[in-house]
């Protein structure tokens, strides 16, 4: 017993097909990875239609006419294709990179840095705390390149490699169950909404 | 003159707007604040035609001069196509359009993200080898996490795996991450910095002109 539904039939297909590189490369992976590329690009245009550009040019027709302006710098980019005027997709790229800039100078400040720092004032009354704070300092000492690794910021600096392994160990961790998880997720879709072998 | 200096102008003005309305908050600048957010939207929303176009002009080519492998160019520019004209014809909230978004986009994406899982153990064997202790204690970790989160490793070694990991992810690796994190944010800072007031000007590079 197998789904009559020709969705289901396609999504498995191309569950299927994409496991085949699994034992090899083949024309079958690569002529649905083709699609996946395709699908991807035009997913993330028609995305981006829907959700920025179509609500701006309806106000746009509204009479919100400031809101040209921006349509313009976007549209500047496309310049670049043609040699004599490239400079002029500057604007475009000077624009998002002041907005990115700012942004990242203020917004970003608070919770990337001085959450983080506070984070980091703990009551040293425990063992976990101790090891917490030694682990942060010794990961800074790290990236410390104006002081030459050598004496007790060398020592600190192996250390705070060390720690940073671990965080890079459990985060490879995290990510493998994270892909399992998603493996789980589509041999589940196969065996129960394909093929109906487990309820 | 204008081709270096006018970019450079705008960058300024942009990041000085966006930096003022944040910490001084005048209601002038709150406002245009809001406004360059929404402007700074439609800007990079644009921008993604060029991912179509340079798709375009690579696969184009290779299909034009026949180059091995121009078959699946085709796919490609027939399936991008393909879903931008139909997901424009009939509009997002058509079942035709959900129906292909959650069987094309949704399992070739989970699928494509979990054929790692055949390749990870080989790949962290290559990248991991234990070479060094920072090799030996990346991988050692790893393998404690990984038996952590699965149900086996608990029932097979018993409970301190489960509990290993949850201190390894409360403590060093909260410390670990957060040394990177501010490392890291430091270094964009400093980047920040540059962009603005126009030290850094490598991403003009390619575009003709000074």
């Amino acid at each position: 017993m197998v789904t009559t539904n020709w969705w289901l039939w396609l999504a498995a297909f191309f569950t299927v097909s994409i496991y085949t590189v699994a034992f090899a490369d083949n024309n079958l992976f690569r002529f649905v990875e083709s699609i996946f590329v395709g699908t991807s690009a035009g997913y993330m245009v028609t995305a981006n239609w829907f959700n920025y550009i179509k609500p701006q040019l309806l106000n746009v027709q509204k009479g919100q006419y400031v809101l040209l302006i921006p349509f313009l710098i976007g549209l500047l980019v496309y310049t670049r294709y043609v040699r004599s005027i490239a400079w002029v997709s500057r604007i475009s790229l000077a624009f998002t990179l002041g907005y990115g800039s700012g942004f990242i100078l203020s917004k970003n400040f608070r919770p990337d840095f001085l959450t983080q720092v506070i984070a980091t004032f703990r009551t040293l009354d425990t063992f976990n705390n101790w090891l917490l704070v030694f682990g942060v300092i010794t990961s800074l000492t790290y990236f410390l390149f104006t002081v030459e690794q050598k004496g007790v910021v060398g020592y600190a600096s192996k250390a705070g490699r060390w720690v940073m392994m671990i965080a890079l160990g459990a985060a490879f961790g995290s990510t493998v169950m994270a892909r399992v998880s998603l493996f789980l997720g589509r041999v589940q879709f196969l065996l129960t909404e394909w093929m109906f072998l487990v309820k | 003159m204008v081709r270096k200096e006018l970019p450079l102008a705008i960058t300024f003005i942009t990041g000085g707007i966006v930096i003022l309305a944040n910490f001084l908050a005048p209601a002038w600048f709150v406002q245009t604040n809001k406004d360059i957010t929404v402007w700074y939207q439609i800007v990079t929303a644009l921008f993604c035609g060029l991912g179509v176009v340079n798709l375009c002009r690579i696969h184009g080519k290779k299909v034009s001069q026949k180059r091995e492998g121009w078959p699946f160019s085709v796919v490609m520019l027939v399936s991008m196509f393909g879903f931008m004209l139909i997901a424009l014809y009939v509009g997002q909230q058509h079942q035709l359009y959900k129906n292909l978004y959650n069987n094309t986009i949704v399992p070739l994406n989970a699928t494509m993200y979990s054929i790692l899982v055949f390749y990870i153990a080989s790949a962290a064997y290559r990248a991991f080898r234990v070479r060094s202790a920072e090799a030996t204690i990346l991988l050692v970790t790893a393998a404690i996490v990984m038996l952590g989160k699965a149900p086996i490793g608990e029932a097979v070694l018993g409970s301190w795996v489960a509990s290993w990991t949850t201190w390894i992810f409360d403590v060093p690796n909260t410390a670990g991450m957060r040394g990177i994190q501010l490392g890291a944010t430091l270094g964009g800072i400093a980047m920040a910095l540059r962009v603005l007031i126009g030290i850094e000007r490598a991403h003009f590079g390619g575009t003709g002109g000074e």
